[in-house]
C-alpha cells in the first residue's frame, strides 16, 4: 500500500525531536503543500501529529507494518466539512490561553517539604478553575508528576479529561528512567515546547 | 458533599498527610476553600464516611484540627457537628 503523497519527509530511524524538525523545516520551506512524513514509533507519530494540527494542518495517519505514514494537508486546501462535537466545545469553552511550564515538582524555594504540599494543593485548584490552562508542560523533576504512582495522577487526569493538554519532555524522563511510566498526556519535546515558549501566554513554575 | 478539616497550623495539615498517605486512607491535600476562609492555609478534604476513621487518627496522633465543615463547593460551608 502507498501512503505517500506530496513532500516525503523520511525520519525513519529517527528518535523525537528529529522528525518534528525536519518537518518544520519542509513547511517553512514549502508552505500549502502536501507533505508526507514517515515514522517508526508512536512518540514521534504522536508529537508530528501535534505539530501539524499546531500549524493547521489536517493530518491523516496510515500504519504499513511497524511504519507511520502522517499525511499534513495545509488548511486552506482542506475542503472537507467540519462537523463540530457539541461536548467537544462546551468541554473547551473551560480552557484559556494560558501555557503552564511545569520546571519541578514541587512549587516555590525554600522548602522543597513545603513545596510538595503546595503543588498537592495547587493542583487541586486548577482542577477546580473556571478557566483552566491550554497547556501544561513538564520539564526536568516535574516529569516525575505524570508517572505511574505520582500523587499527582487523579487531579492531572481531570484537567486532561477537561481539555488540557499534557505533555512532558522526553529527555527528562529518559534522565530519569521513566519514559516508559506515563500515566497522563503525551511525551513532548524540547522543539515544541520552546516554539510554545516563543508564541503563546507561559508562566513558568 | 465531603468534609473539609481545617487546621489551626500547616504542622498538622502536613502531619495528617503523612499519616493518612501512609496509611492508604483517601483524602486530598487541599488549600482551605474560599467559602470558608479567605486566610490561605491547607486543609484536608474526605469523604464523609471516613470521618470517624479520621478523627480516631487525629486524636491518636495529637493533631488538633481548628474546625471541621460539611463541604460543598459554591455553598455555605456548614459546621459539622462533634468537631469539638
Amino acid at each position: 500500500m502507498n501512503s505517500t503523497k506530496g513532500i516525503i519527509v523520511d525520519v525513519r530511524g529517527s528518535l523525537c525531536p528529529k522528525p518534528v524538525i525536519e518537518t518544520k523545516q519542509v513547511v517553512d520551506k514549502a508552505p500549502g503543500e502536501v507533505i508526507t512524513t514517515i515514522v517508526d514509533n508512536e512518540v514521534s507519530r504522536d508529537n508530528v501529529e501535534k505539530f501539524g494540527v499546531s500549524k493547521g494542518y489536517s493530518v491523516t495517519i496510515a500504519q504499513e507494518g511497524k511504519d507511520f505514514y502522517l499525511t499534513l494537508v495545509p488548511g486552506d486546501m482542506n475542503h472537507n466539512d467540519v462537523t463540530v462535537n457539541i461536548d467537544t466545545l462546551q468541554e473547551s469553552a473551560h480552557v484559556g490561553n494560558r501555557v503552564l511550564l511545569m520546571t519541578k515538582d514541587y512549587l516555590g524555594e525554600g522548602s522543597e517539604e513545603l513545596g510538595r504540599n503546595l503543588m498537592k494543593t495547587f493542583w487541586t485548584c486548577v482542577v477546580e478553575a473556571d478557566v483552566k490552562p491550554k497547556t501544561i508542560y513538564f520539564i526536568n523533576s516535574a516529569v516525575k508528576m505524570v508517572v505511574t504512582d505520582s500523587v499527582h495522577l487523579d487531579n492531572l487526569k481531570e484537567l486532561a479529561k477537561a481539555g488540557v493538554d499534557i505533555a512532558a519532555c522526553g529527555i527528562c524522563l529518559d534522565y530519569y528512567g521513566v519514559k516508559d511510566q506515563v500515566d497522563v498526556g503525551t511525551i513532548t519535546n524540547l522543539y515544541a515546547i520552546t516554539d510554545s515558549l516563543m508564541n503563546e501566554a507561559v508562566v513558568k513554575l | 458533599m465531603d468534609i473539609v478539616i481545617v487546621f489551626t497550623s500547616y504542622y498538622f495539615a502536613d502531619k495528617l498527610d503523612k499519616i493518612l498517605t501512609a496509611q492508604g486512607i483517601a483524602f486530598k491535600l487541599i488549600a482551605v476553600p474560599p467559602e470558608i476562609s479567605d486566610a490561605c492555609g491547607m486543609a484536608i478534604r474526605i469523604q464523609p464516611s471516613l470521618i470517624d476513621t479520621v478523627k480516631a487518627i487525629m486524636k491518636d496522633n495529637h493533631i488538633s484540627p481548628s474546625h471541621i465543615y460539611w463541604y460543598t463547593r459554591g455553598e455555605e460551608p456548614i459546621v459539622y457537628k462533634g468537631s469539638q
